[in-house]
């Protein structure tokens, strides 16, 4: 059993490391969480949207929007299709489901019957949007992309979110990353090096 | 310097505590324990499922991980040591402060008065640049001793 | 005396307070200068419109079920001065012409695209066309227009070369009314 201050001091160590990644965890789903979006922040991959995007640049995505308008940038992913596509709205066609006033009065007389305080929400109770997207740089609309009786995008299940803003290049580094095997083992070495050299105190 | 404290104040009978440095471990993990948690999360479920359990998972890391920063800053400040010795507690506080070039220390012995005191690093460091152990011991021990004459 | 992960740590700490820091300069600039150069009101005028429609069945014209359905096209003039858009953070402009009208009932609503430009400098932002033909076939989630009538409108969308996008619309507005055709029509 190892003396309790080395004992102490190895886990101080390993809690130190440990703590850097988990407050790059912690954060990276805290932008999740506040723009509602699996993927806070995307790179370009493709130059579908030449000359406005380039592969490597960073987009910072939103999701609140109920609806989307045409003319936005979103990132969608067609079910059971992999990559995740950076191209404008081109058309929307939505509608809004909202409750009548007769059946507003329908649903406070059941609810006065039952004698329940419930008080049923007055305004809309939803809505869908249906989207037909294509890539600036590109000849046609996105249908081909689409699933293959689609022929248009749900806004609540496809899009991953709108594109608000964006840097230039600065992705460019993770593309090398993940297509140069040379540069990933690279990487994968610098890290194992500097937690080894971490132990000194 | 810190690291020898220990050496020196265990030959002088005092066994060390650790619950200041526990507790501040033990939020430590709290706070890994509720990331990887959170992790486990959303490795095994849909993102519009899970956002709001995701959500109180990154309150309550953040209050873990304030308290965690608050202790360290206030509770724990500089101590560096803690150790009793048949019930009197000792406490020792030390600061390296950049400028002046001095390694500053505090200890304090049961309800007794703290030393405040400071040991010029030229003065307990040879020319090659390692601590002289016992010229370190040395003046560590008289402090202690100052303290006990003291008391009596 | 300070491991990698501490130096590490210090570092990204700072590096990403300079680049909040910049990231708000940036954006306050370029809103502020938009504002300034009058970019909430960009004149324009659509007019001159007139509407083609066909019927189509192939999936490429908007029938998922081998149905005929209605595919419109647009003849205009567009005369518009986009340069308020224009300054030191814009890289390029979308311009758009948008179509909205209603859907089945008054909660429904619907908004096509009939053509677009990208406009990369200040030279090219002027805008002066004459008799111009839509680019895409437009349809609807119906199967026709119905005869409804729409708002047409010219867009834009600001890309920068960092920061916001930023969108808008002219001041432009006309209404066409989309011909009431039956399905089957030619």
């Amino acid at each position: 059993m190892m003396h309790p201050r080395q004992l102490r001091q190895q886990i101080h160590q390993g809690l130190n490391f440990g703590l850097v990644l988990a407050s790059a965890f912690m954060f990276w789903k805290f932008l999740s969480v506040l723009t509602s979006s699996e993927s806070p922040v995307v790179v370009v991959l493709s130059g579908s949207m030449e000359p406005a995007f380039q592969r490597g640049d960073v987009l910072f995505l939103y999701n609140r929007d109920n609806y989307v308008d045409v003319g936005d940038i979103v990132v969608y992913q067609v079910k059971d299709k992999s990559i995740p596509i950076v191209h404008r709205v081109m058309n929307e066609h939505h509608i809004e489901y909202t409750t009548s006033a007769q059946q507003q009065q329908q649903q406070q007389q059941q609810a006065k019957s039952s004698g329940s305080e419930y008080s049923p929400l007055v305004h809309t109770s939803g809505g869908k949007q249906l989207l037909l997207t294509k890539g600036d740089n590109n000849p046609v609309n996105d249908l081909g992309l689409y699933g293959r009786n689609q022929g248009y995008l749900n806004r609540d299940d496809d899009i991953l979110g709108v594109v608000k803003g964006y840097v230039p290049f600065v992705g460019y580094i993770t593309i090398l990353i993940t297509e140069n095997v040379y540069l990933k083992y690279a990487m994968i070495g610098f890290m194992a090096i500097s937690a080894l050299l971490s132990n000194e105190e | 310097m810190d690291l020898n404290l220990f050496f020196i104040f265990e030959s002088l009978g005092y066994v060390e505590s650790f619950s200041l440095i526990d507790v501040r471990l033990a939020l430590g993990i709290g706070c890994c324990a509720i990331s990887g948690a959170t992790f486990y999360l959303d490795k095994h479920s849909e993102f519009k499922e899970s956002i709001n359990l995701v959500a109180a998972a990154i309150v309550l890391y953040s209050i873990l991980a304030s308290v965690l920063w608050g202790w360290s800053k206030f509770v724990e400040k500089n101590i560096k040591f803690v150790g009793y010795k048949k019930s009197q507690k000792l406490i020792f506080k030390s600061s390296a402060n950049k400028t002046d070039n001095l390694y500053s220390y505090e200890i304090k012995i049961g309800d007794n008065e703290p030393i405040i005191g400071s040991i010029e690093y030229n003065k307990v460091f040879n020319e090659n640049g390692f601590l002289d152990f016992e010229e370190f011991k040395g003046y560590l021990t008289k402090e202690v001793e100052k303290i006990d004459k003291k008391k009596q | 005396m300070f491991s990698i992960t501490q130096r590490f740590q210090t570092l990204s700490n700072t590096a990403l307070t300079y680049a909040i820091y910049v990231a708000v300069a940036v954006v306050a600039t370029f809103y502020y200068q938009l504002y300034f150069d009058g970019a909430s009101s960009v004149p324009a005028t659509v007019d001159n419109i007139s509407i083609k429609s066909h019927f189509k069945s192939s999936r490429s014209f908007g029938s998922m079920n081998k149905k005929p359905k209605e595919n419109t096209k647009l003849t205009f003039d567009i005369d518009a001065d986009l340069s308020p858009l224009f300054n030191w953070n814009t890289k390029q402009v979308f311009v758009y012409l948008t179509a909205e009208y209603p859907g089945k009932n008054s909660q429904a609503s619907n908004k096509v695209t009939y053509w677009d430009k990208i406009v990369t400098s200040k030279e090219d932002a002027n805008l002066e066309l004459k008799n111009q033909r839509s680019k895409y076939n437009v349809w609807d989630v119906e199967k026709t227009f119905r005869g409804r009538e729409a708002v047409v409108r010219l867009e834009w969308n600001i890309q920068p070369h960092i920061g916001p996008l930023v969108w808008g619309s002219t001041v432009s507005n006309a209404t066409i009314v989309y011909p009431d055709s039956k399905v089957g029509g030619k």
